[in-house]
């Protein structure tokens, strides 16, 4: 008597520990096997820009989704529904305008919601050869060499940002296809690399993000150094030290009169150190060559026919010191025409 | 009874003869005779006004509110040529405007009675004027322009060597010199505001106190000197107490020049420099020196003077405010470059743009817009965008282009652009608001030769005849490679229609390669730099009188 009575005591615990979890389920409704998360978003493009067209499609291994009643809402406005809807588009607005996009799916009473926020924005991408030469005053872009030091800036619009947030801003770069990882993270605006010469055409991407407004935005360049190349420039000098940078010798090679003093520059070469110390540099004279008249200012020339009309050839020829692979000569030859 | 009337009658005919012989002596005299001060303001009115000559006896004549108008003169002048050559020296910068001030003219008019009467006014005189400066020294000139004239005028002397680059405010008043250190390879720059001298007046070294017949001292020498200066009131012609040998003892001359100077200046007239008298003459010792200040300064080389500082170097850019009262510089540091925005005023600065990138060219076109757009080449693409100096934010004015060079409009609604599309030159106006583009056709130029009115509604282009490689610009003309000849061509700035206004190598026979172009507020005049010669030229846009 008393083994049946434990036994049955042993059965009301057991049914009643087991019972518990299985009541409240049934209280609470059907078990929570599936979520939204079941239902996937394939999004085209992945980082709309402004102004873009987007396209979303629905998928699930879970459900099939043809079957089921599926309601897309456009900034809280329902635009459109039906069965099997699983795709939709609409087109972004410009930068930094957010749009809202929510879809409803109705699967057995229930109704999923996947919702999306785009908020596009644009980005930048600016270069600029950091130690290439430029003449006095030069209004043209200067170009990197192999070997040449570039800086490349993330320029984001601030239509809904401060300027001074563009540092809060998280970056991410890559190079050639590879993840730069130094170079990457909050605020870290520009990265800057030496060309490598094994590689035609620098390909750069960023990635930003602004992690408050969930806002992305990528671009991509390539620099394409191989089309690049140096060019010395020869500029005449007045007597007060002045480079004439209006007329290059290396076009208008007249000269009144029998004298001459001038300069050259190395317009895209990596030089950055005074008196063009970085470089190898070599003056020929009508084929002959010369050393600088004065090695505290190697780059200039000042040379007199001594009152003779003629031609008289200059050749400059450059080499870099470290950057070996920067090496480029040119030649100028001047017209002396006598004074009257 | 018989001879005395006929004497009476001969009486009366050789009275009546001699009226009329003086008037026609005063016929004659008159006849033809030009009013001196009309040349004055003779071909300083835009727009060809002329002035009238004044009315003949009888008439005054009359005049409107402002403006004064007068007969053609019988030699008409002819005007100079529209392109006009100002300096013949290399020049670095310049800025026109309008200059308007008063200016007495002296009429003289014939009344009924046949008496001459001069009349003095003040009329409003406003005359087209360029400042510029030279890039040997630096120093300031002034040119006064009209269609018959040009004169020009040293304004300040400076001892600045090779200043490439003048950036004038658009009043004239502030300047931006920018010359090259070449050991540093870094551009130096030097921020002035020019002034006009004001004379160094002394004070009155003279002290005045009442005297009595026989007192001594310096106060004698002096009021003996005072007095002397005035031959109205001079103490004596020649020995003791005549100008030059002024003695200190009071004498009874003394006292007669007091008098004499109470009486020129109607005070009372009792020998005696009492409150009144002491304070006239006070009052016209300082209107002397006052006087004298001013004629030293007449005699200097120039009537003006500029200070101000240097600036940190390694500016990159420099652009000033359309309203002249603040100055926008982009600096060249470490980690990139910082857009500084300085207040002439009360010399405030303000951090207006940051960047890591400091390949930047800035044009402040208005209020509350710098066009920043990056160095550009033929072989990449650049970027432009419009900065706004109060907020600092920016945004991108349109999508990046290979060899994009920029000038946005006054009204900031339109922008000129030049790309190189295809190994093409490509031309065409950008209208912001409407996001849309109009190529030009005939027009393959440069911004940098191109200036917009002032109310934005015209852009007067210089355009090169031919360019050699298309598709390499800018570039080869930045390196100086090439240099142009040049025809002038205006653009609607609503319908983009395209007119020919000059072709100057065949009208003047002058090859000129425009660049540094501008034009004054009132588009009287186009103003650019030679790139061959470095040198001002003009080009009038007005008809003159006489054309």
């Amino acid at each position: 008597m008393r083994k049946y009575v434990s036994q049955f005591i042993i059965r009301i615990i057991f049914v009643f520990i087991l019972g518990t979890p299985l009541s409240l389920f049934a209280q609470v409704g059907s078990f929570q096997l599936y979520t939204a998360d079941d239902i996937l978003t394939e999004i085209y493009p992945e980082v709309p820009g402004p102004h873009e067209e987007v396209k979303l499609h629905l998928k699930s291994y879970v459900f099939n989704l043809n079957n089921y009643y599926i309601a897309w809402y456009l900034n809280g406005n329902k635009v459109k529904e039906g069965y099997g809807e699983r795709n939709f588009s609409f087109t972004t607005g410009k930068s930094g305008e957010v749009t809202r996009v929510q879809a409803n799916i109705e699967i057995a009473g229930k109704v999923y919601k996947k919702e999306y926020r785009f908020s596009p924005a644009v980005v930048d991408l600016l270069w600029e050869a950091q130690d290439a030469y430029a003449p006095p005053f030069y209004r043209g872009k200067t170009l990197p060499l192999y070997q040449g030091k570039v800086k490349v800036v993330a320029v984001p619009e601030t239509q809904i940002i401060e300027p001074k947030d563009s540092s809060n801003l998280v970056y991410y770069w890559k190079r050639n296809g590879k993840n730069v990882i130094g170079a990457s993270g909050f605020g870290k605006r520009s990265y800057t690399f030496e060309t490598d010469p094994l590689v035609y055409n620098e390909i750069i991407i960023v990635r930003t993000n602004d992690r408050r407004e969930n806002s992305f935005a990528e671009n991509k360049i390539g620099i394409h150094v191989k089309d690049f190349s140096p060019k010395i420039l020869f500029y005449r000098m007045d007597k007060s030290g002045r480079i004439l940078t209006n007329r290059a010798l290396n076009r208008f090679r007249m000269i009144s009169g029998d004298s001459v003093h001038l300069s050259f520059h190395p317009l895209n070469m990596s030089t950055v150190k005074p008196n063009f110390v970085d470089l190898f540099v070599s003056w020929f004279i009508n084929g002959e060559e010369r050393e600088p008249q004065d090695f505290a200012r190697q780059d200039e020339l000042a040379i007199t026919t001594g009152g003779e009309q003629g031609e008289v050839e200059i050749k400059v020829k450059l080499e870099g010191i470290q950057k070996i692979l920067q090496t480029t000569e040119e030649t100028v030859r001047l017209l002396f025409q006598s004074k009257e | 009874m018989d001879s005395s009337n006929t004497k009476k009658k001969r009486k009366i005919i050789f009275i009546v003869i001699g009226i009329v012989l003086v008037l026609i002596l005063l016929f004659f005299l008159l006849k033809g005779k030009h009013v001196p001060f009309l040349n004055k303001v003779m071909g300083t009115l835009p727009k060809g006004e002329h002035v009238q000559a004044p009315k003949e006896r009888g008439e005054t004549e009359r005049q409107e509110t402002g403006k004064v108008e007068k007969q053609r003169e019988k030699e008409q002048r002819k005007p100079e040529p529209r392109l006009r050559r100002i300096t013949d020296f290399p020049t670095g910068g310049f800025v026109g405007f309008q200059y308007v001030h008063p200016e007495l003219v002296k009429d003289i008019v014939i009344n009924a009675q046949g008496e001459k009467q001069e009349l003095t006014r003040e009329i409003q005189v406003e005359e087209d004027i360029v400042r510029y400066s030279d890039i040997a020294r630096g120093n300031v000139f002034r040119a006064v322009l009209n269609p018959y004239d040009l004169k020009r005028e040293l304004l300040v002397e400076n001892f600045i060597p090779n200043v490439e680059y003048a950036f004038f405010s658009p009043d004239g008043k502030h300047v931006a010199f920018q010359y090259w250190n070449k050991p540093e390879r870094t551009a130096e720059t030097y921020l002035g505001k020019i002034y006009k001298k004001q004379p160094n007046v002394q004070p009155c070294p003279y002290t005045f106190k009442n005297v009595e017949i026989g007192d001594e001292g310096e106060h004698v020498i002096d009021l003996h000197k005072f007095l002397n200066e005035d031959p109205r009131t001079r103490v004596s012609l020649s020995g003791v107490n005549s100008p030059g040998n002024e003695g200190n003892v009071v004498v009874p001359e003394t006292i007669t020049a007091i008098k004499n100077f109470q009486a020129v200046y109607g005070l009372t007239v009792d020998g005696k420099i009492g409150g009144d008298t002491e304070k006239k003459m006070k009052e016209i010792c300082d209107a002397r020196q006052l006087e004298k200040a001013k004629e030293e300064l007449a005699k200097e080389k120039t009537q003006y003077d500029m200070e101000g500082q240097f600036l940190p170097k390694g500016i990159v850019a420099i652009a000033l405010s359309p309203d002249s009262k603040q100055l926008f510089t982009l600096e060249k540091v470490k980690d990139g470059s910082v857009g500084l925005v300085t207040n002439f005023d009360d010399g405030t600065k303000k951090t207006a743009f940051k960047s890591p990138f400091s390949e930047w060219i800035a044009q402040w076109n208005s209020d509350r817009n710098i066009q920043i757009t990056t160095k550009a080449s033929y072989i990449t693409d650049s970027y432009t965008y419009g900065l706004d100096p109060t907020t600092g934010r920016y945004h991108k004015t349109l999508p990046q282009e290979h060899g994009l060079t920029t000038l946005a409009s006054p009204d900031n609604k339109k922008v000129f652009i030049h790309t190189v599309s295809d190994g093409k030159t490509k031309d065409y106006i950008f209208f912001k608001d409407e996001d849309k583009k109009i190529v030009l056709t005939d027009v393959h130029t440069f911004p940098e030769k191109c200036a917009w009115t002032s109310d934005s509604a015209t852009l007067y282009c210089f355009v090169p005849n031919n360019l050699e490689k298309d598709g390499e610009y800018p570039d080869r003309w930045y390196q100086g490679l090439e240099l142009f000849s040049d025809q002038l061509w205006k653009i609607d700035g609503n319908t983009t229609q395209e007119e020919l206004v000059s072709d100057i190598p065949t009208e003047y026979g002058k090859n000129l390669d425009a660049w540094k172009v501008g034009i004054d507020p009132k588009s009287h005049y186009l103003y650019f730099i030679d790139k061959g010669s470095e040198t001002l030229w003009s080009y009038r846009l007005y008809d003159a009188e006489g054309e």
